[in-house]
């Protein structure tokens, strides 16, 4: 659905983006994250073509953008972090004016249908300068899929929403992929990328960090995985026994638990439960501890991402 | 053209025609113009009482009166050429803010999202332009057919070559504004811009007029330096400033050339289209973020 090969925008002083390759397949739910200034919104400016890439190249729908530009914008619903309005028009008014731009069949029927979902529908004939924050926000989103478009691209939907606004953008993700819709979102909010996403990139500086299935790019963070262990009648010896396995980088007691640092390389949970039964003690319980989207994008971009990086690969 | 480019096109230029329509500028630019036309047609009447003529003459009594004067035959060209700068000094004002004031209110990048390039914008911002042109010389028409009938002044083929002019004269005038405007990120800058160069269009033929009718003859040092200066500008002004192709087709008008009118209106088109083109390119340069 979107494809960029080795994207690059450079700016007079800075290098915003650098030999980007993103691939966003039909379907899914791509997260797309970054600290401030990461080059999230520049990227999305280049997929839009309102940045010209110094170098590199951008495929959308897989056609090349600037050949099939109206094609593909026709095809394209975008909210941006900024709400950028005609205050001098009503609700209504703007939904129909983007509902001419894009030619949208059943116009009114439609726009009649997004206030409604959007539960703006009793307010449409007020001038969108009396709008709240949020309610805006909502009248963009229906304005970024009144014609239906195929590739929806929200950066930052959920800005300034409260928690009822966050949750609704939430469902209308669900719904517009649930028709076969293929989203990319830029947040800052990373709970919602990881309720939302089926997979995400991770920007930094400019260079792509971190890309793939969500749980992958959580354990790309992690030297080791780490298993909790809940065991009755445990004893030196088990504590021994495991400390001196191979896999096994760190053993530490907590509050009647092992804390096992293991290789990331497999799954050792088997042979650590036949290791301590061998040894008289008895597992109540085992867990693999799973990390929080926040700490691998915490992690990842981090001062130390260097480093990291050098350790993931040795 | 395209056909999704003239489709945006439709929509951008409709959206902003109906926000001219529900805003009080062009209503005043039309009020003002139709008092100078008032002004100026009273002022005709008046005269023509002082000379012991029939204030209702005959079109033979007419064109004798003004042909001793060498002057045009039609009374109502003069004020209708006055009404038309007025409405057409509003339309350069209000295309100097069109791509300006959406850049700096964001809104150009909303609609950059969708199906919008670059000259789809900058077209449908001109068309705009010439739309509410079309409209206020509507608002001409009609009060000049209605002023005809109670004067009996007679609305001669001139009156309405002049409204052919300056319908390409509004073509100018919006391509010059839009190309100020397409230069600039705030409103605030096109409007400065557009006052610096109104002020330079008005000023530089007056002092050349001024430099040709006081100092004729030979004149040194600093006075033949201004005069040859000022002499230059005016040649620039006269192919930079969008009113000197009115005043190109006036002088046609008046001297009922045909080849002169039409090569007015020839000039009058590469002009808008040079500027239009201009506009695009520099618009592309700018980009369309805030």
């Amino acid at each position: 659905m979107i494809k960029t090969h080795k994207l690059t925008k450079e700016f007079s002083t800075t290098v915003a983006v650098r030999d980007l390759d993103l691939s966003v397949d039909k379907g899914e739910i791509y997260g797309f994250l970054g600290p401030n200034g990461a080059g999230k919104t520049t990227t999305i400016m280049m997929l839009l073509g309102l940045e010209k890439p110094t170098s590199g190249l951008i495929e959308i729908f897989g056609k090349p953008l600037e050949k099939n530009y109206f094609e593909i914008k026709r095809n394209v619903g975008v909210v941006s972090e900024n709400q950028y309005f005609y205050d001098d028009m009503t609700a209504w008014e703007y939904l129909n004016f983007f509902g001419r731009l894009y030619e949208v069949e059943e116009r009114e029927k439609k726009i009649k249908a997004f206030l409604e979902r959007v539960k703006l529908y009793h307010r449409r004939n007020e001038r969108l300068s009396g709008y709240s924050h949020g309610m805006k926000q909502k009248i963009a989103i229906a304005r970024a899929l009144i014609h239906d478009p195929d590739l929806i691209i929200l950066d930052e939907p959920q800005n300034g929403l409260d928690p009822y606004g966050i949750r609704e953008v939430r469902d209308i993700i669900g719904e517009e992929n649930a028709k076969g819709r293929t989203v990319l979102i830029s947040s800052h909010i990373l709970s919602e990328i990881e309720q939302t996403c089926n997979r995400v990139a991770i920007l930094n500086k400019g260079k792509l960090v971190a890309e793939g299935p969500l749980d992958i790019v959580k354990m790309t963070t992690q030297q080791h995985a780490t298993l909790i262990v809940e065991i009755e009648n445990l004893t030196e010896e088990i504590k021994e026994k495991l400390t001196t396995q191979s896999y096994v980088k760190d053993c530490v007691e907590e509050n009647e638990k092992l804390i096992l640092s293991v290789d990331r390389d497999n799954d050792y949970r088997s042979q650590v439960a036949r290791l301590i039964s061998e040894n008289g003690g008895l597992v109540v319980g085992m867990q693999a501890k799973s990390y929080s989207l926040e700490e691998a994008f915490m992690k990842i971009t981090d001062s130390n991402l260097e480093t990291i990086i050098k350790e993931g690969t040795a | 053209m395209n056909n999704y480019r003239s489709v945006a096109i439709k929509a951008m230029a409709g959206r902003d025609l109906r926000s001219t329509l529900f805003s009080m500028g062009i209503y005043i630019a039309i009020a003002l113009g139709l008092i100078v036309a008032s002004i100026m047609l009273y002022t005709y009447v008046g005269g023509i009482m002082e000379n012991g003529l029939d204030v209702m003459p005959s079109s033979e009594t007419e064109t004798r009166y003004y042909s001793e004067r060498q002057q045009t035959p039609e009374p109502m060209l003069g004020p209708l050429q006055w009404a038309v700068y007025i409405g057409a000094v509003y339309i350069t004002l209000s295309a100097s803010m069109s791509i300006s004031r959406e850049r700096d209110q964001g809104t150009m990048e909303v609609l950059f999202y969708g199906p919008v390039d670059s000259i789809a914008f900058v077209v449908a911002k001109f068309l705009e332009q010439i739309l509410a042109f079309g409209v206020i010389l509507l608002f001409y028409i009609g009060y000049f057919l209605i002023l005809s009938k109670v004067s009996n002044f007679a609305l001669g083929i001139g009156f309405f070559k002049m409204l052919i002019l300056s319908l390409l004269l509004a073509g100018c005038m919006a391509s010059f504004g839009m190309f100020l405007s397409s230069m600039t990120r705030r409103v605030k800058t096109s409007v400065i811009l557009f006052l610096v160069f109104i002020i330079i269009f008005l000023t530089v033929p007056v002092l050349h007029s001024y430099f040709m009718v006081n100092f004729p003859g030979n004149v040194k040092g600093v006075l033949s330096v201004a005069r040859q200066v000022t002499s230059y500008l005016n040649f620039l002004v006269s192919w930079i400033s969008p009113f000197s192709y009115l005043q190109r087709g006036t002088v046609a008008i008046l001297l009922s050339s045909n080849i002169e009118f039409i090569k007015s209106l020839v000039f009058s088109l590469l002009y808008t289209a040079v500027l239009l083109a201009g506009s695009i390119f520099i618009f592309n340069k700018k980009g369309v973020r805030r």
